[in-house]
């Protein structure tokens, strides 16, 4: 006889259950626990907003109260897809408006958002909480006027990063006088001055605020009446970090930062002054997440102010900290976890700053829990890479950027294949890994060979021929998504590993070598991929077919092709004559 | 079909694809990978009028630039707009909204028989500066290290330069912009008169 638990049991067993996999596991059993779950799913996480739409997410998941969702390639970072290609986020908000009238949190990133999308959200969801907008464009400060008008119970608004068309700074005096349920705002993209007394009644009415990340219009001086208000704060990203220097506004700031016993985090420091950077030296000690990446201090202070941070488990600074910084780093951080160092000048022709290889080495050598790095230098070598790999089996993510593309190993000048060879074949747990420098077939080899456990690649100016994609493909088993610039890579490895691609989230192609004709043959090949060519030049059809495309973005979904794509991309499929509009 | 030909031809070295349009002479990719960023440049058809226009521009600062920037490639380094357009140093920025005149200023060091004049436009930082300086004026002076509590600490030099507002100022305290948007002559002080202006001396004067 069948027996089962009843329906609420599983359904209460279910709720321990935080992870999509594990979700996802649970669905696949039967068919009595593929409803009883989706009933009681919570939380979706939509990695490509083009893979699904909003009525096949609706249909099944009736009770959705999180939703997280990405839209554009992770190349439009850097401007390679062009302006006007879509991830709107309306449809989505229009149709849960509508189906989730309980939804509480809204995750963004690289999507298009628009002052009435923000409207509608402030309007529909009467216990919205969380606003999370990454990355993402399309939306004006009058639309965050409307969510802080509107919603009673706010907890969250993180604009990380955003393009916002800032009309003014009058949306902060939006937040109704009763709003004490801030936890989280992070403003530090907006350009234009806040009302400073409006921003400082709401930081003293929300007791439970605990990050506070502030734009470069709030000045220094003004940043301890902040401070005084919130000393529970775990998160503060301050203004601009610069004033004329005097010794009342230092002492103020001293004592302001010397009250906040619970700060973990530190960002902002924009236009740091070496001057004031004693103030927070009490706060030092306790900080385990510190970005100086828009500080441009240069190496001895730099230096000294991360030795006074051996908890540091974060760092993010420019390149101005040199190898003698990332020295004094290795020596005084031994917790430290992730570095990014990132190029004070990345168009200048000369280095303008002592950084190398050896920092990093140095790093890789005296900090043991050191698993992902995101490095931009001049110069690179096999034999550092080497070190580094030895020196750090547990990297998960590697990312190098060698300035110059095709930079040989400067010692050797060969390629640098072995040096990423070293680092694929002893982190065995390596996830993510951006190449750069002088790249031959052989790189690939290795990375197909050992990197199995690789969810994310990106290369650049890299390879020799299709064996490389090839390699690639059918080497790493784990891999989702997978974005290439600029490299001799044609048909004949994405032909061949057509199926591979179904296996992962996206493909992004740009400035390679296939040609319209495999796109097509791929497109009606695939009916689950969508395989989209992006071509400014004008319609694809009007050139031959073994012309190469422009850009290429390959992605699985069952959404079936995108009805709201501009005129600059084509979808293949079998109606691939019909489709240009 | 055609999938079975592209599974066994994979070893073929000789591709018949070409970047960019048939009939036209460009160089495979399949050739020996020896060039530099400028080919990049060339081999590259990209039509997009963004990357054009901004080669073309390069080429034309690049003669006046004092520190050259080379061409740049889209989306290379792979920068975000944000930290472009406000932490980085930006020579495009620079060239294009400044004249090509460049910022002289005079420079004066105590014992030394007559002036000099430097260019502030051609350095990028503070540590360029100082090493210019010291260059100039053939290491007689001997600047030592910045710091916020004490100056130039280990020398009797100070470079301190007069701003907008006619005052005295030690070098160093401000960002690099404010800088050299304010200063309009400098001068290395040596000796006692240069104690008095470090921060927490007891002749404070700010």
């Amino acid at each position: 006889m069948a027996y089962s638990f009843p329906e609420e049991v599983l359904e209460h067993v279910f709720s321990f259950l935080c992870s999509d996999k594990d979700r996802n596991a649970v669905s696949l059993v039967c068919k009595s626990w593929y409803e009883i779950e989706r009933w009681c799913r919570r939380r979706i996480f939509i990695g490509n907003c083009y893979s699904v739409t909003p009525d096949i997410v609706i249909r099944r998941f009736p009770k959705v109260r999180s939703m997280e969702m990405k839209g554009k390639p992770h190349f439009a970072d850097f401007n390679l897809v062009p302006e006007g290609w879509g991830a709107y986020v309306y449809p989505w908000i229009s149709a849960m408006s509508v189906a989730y009238p309980l939804l509480e949190e809204i995750k963004l990133k690289r999507m298009v958002v628009t002052d009435e999308c923000l409207e509608l959200i402030s309007k529909s969801f009467k216990s919205f909480k969380v606003l999370v907008l990454s990355s993402c464009e399309g939306f004006t400060t009058d639309g965050l006027a409307s969510i802080a008008a509107n919603c009673r119970n706010l907890r969250e608004l993180d604009l990380k990063e955003s393009e916002v068309e800032d009309l003014s700074g009058h949306w902060l005096s939006h937040f109704p006088e009763h709003c004490t349920s801030l936890v989280s705002l992070n403003m530090s993209c907006l350009g234009s001055e806040v009302s400073f007394s409006a921003l400082e009644r709401l930081v003293g009415r929300c007791p439970n605020l605990k990050t506070l990340r502030l734009n470069r219009a709030v000045p220094l001086e003004k940043l301890p009446n902040l401070l005084s208000r919130a000393p529970q704060l775990v998160e503060l990203g301050t203004g601009t970090y610069s004033s004329e220097v005097r010794v009342d506004i230092f002492s103020n700031l001293s004592e302001a930062f010397s009250v906040c016993k619970q700060l973990k985090g530190l960002s902002g420091l924009w236009d740091a002054v070496p001057a004031y950077l004693p103030a927070m030296y009490s706060v030092c000690p306790g900080l385990t997440s510190l970005n100086l990446s828009y500080a441009t201090i240069q190496s001895p202070d730099l230096s000294k102010l991360v030795s006074q941070c051996p908890n540091l488990q974060r760092l993010w600074v420019l390149d101005y900290i040199e190898d003698s910084g990332l020295e004094a780093l290795a020596t005084s951080c031994k917790d430290l976890q992730e570095l990014r160092v990132f190029p004070s000048d990345p168009f200048g022709a000369e280095p303008n700053v002592s950084l190398t290889e050896q920092g990093l080495v140095t790093v890789s050598e005296g900090c043991p829990k050191l698993q992902s790095v995101l490095y931009f230098c001049r110069q690179m070598s096999n034999a550092a890479l080497v070190t580094i790999a030895k020196n750090r089996p547990n990297m998960i993510r590697f990312r190098l950027c060698i300035i110059e593309p095709q930079a040989p190993d400067y010692v050797t000048l060969e390629p640098l294949d072995t040096g990423f060879g070293a680092i694929v074949k002893s982190c065995k747990e390596l996830r993510r890994l951006s190449l750069s420098g002088l790249l031959t077939d052989r790189v690939f080899e290795y990375i197909g060979t050992h990197a199995k456990k690789l969810e994310m690649l990106s290369i650049a100016f890299a390879g020799d021929s299709d064996l490389g994609l090839h390699h690639v493909l059918s080497g790493c088993e784990s891999l989702r998504k997978l974005e290439i610039r600029d490299c001799p890579f044609g048909d004949k490895a994405l032909l061949a590993n057509a199926a591979k691609l179904e296996t992962m989230r996206s493909l992004w192609m740009s400035s390679c070598s296939v040609s319209y004709g495999a796109c097509k043959l791929l497109g009606q090949k695939m009916p689950r991929l969508n395989v989209e060519v992006i071509d400014e030049r004008g319609p694809p059809e009007l050139r031959p077919e073994i012309c190469p495309v422009e850009k290429l973005y390959i992605y699985r979904t069952v959404a079936g092709r995108r009805i709201d794509m501009p005129d600059f991309i084509w979808t293949m499929d079998e109606d691939a004559a019909l489709q240009h509009s | 079909m055609e999938t079975l030909i592209y599974v066994n031809d994979l070893n073929m070295k000789a591709t018949e694809l070409r970047l960019g349009l048939p009939g036209t002479d460009n160089e495979s990719f399949d050739a020996p990978q020896s060039s530099s960023s400028s080919s990049c440049v060339k081999n590259n058809k990209r039509s997009s009028s963004e990357m054009n226009a901004a080669s073309l521009s390069q080429q034309q600062q690049q003669q006046s630039d004092a520190p050259a920037q080379k061409a740049q490639v889209v989306g290379w380094p792979p920068v975000r707009s944000y930290r472009k357009n406000h932490v980085l140093i930006n020579h495009q920025k620079k060239s294009s909204s400044e004249s090509d005149q460049g910022l002289f200023v005079k420079v004066s060091m105590d014992g030394a028989p007559y002036l000099r004049k430097i260019d502030l436009k051609f350095y990028n930082n503070y540590f360029d500066l100082l090493k210019g300086l010291k260059e100039m004026f053939m290491n007689k002076c001997n600047i030592g290290v910045y710091s916020e509590r004490e100056g130039y600490n280990g020398s009797e030099f100070v470079p301190t330069y007069e701003d907008k507002d006619g005052d005295w100022m030690l070098v160093g305290d401000v960002p690099w912009d404010m800088f050299i948007n304010s200063c309009k002559r400098l001068r290395i002080m040596k000796g006692s008169e240069a104690k008095g202006l470090e921060l927490g001396g007891t002749s404070l004067q700010l």
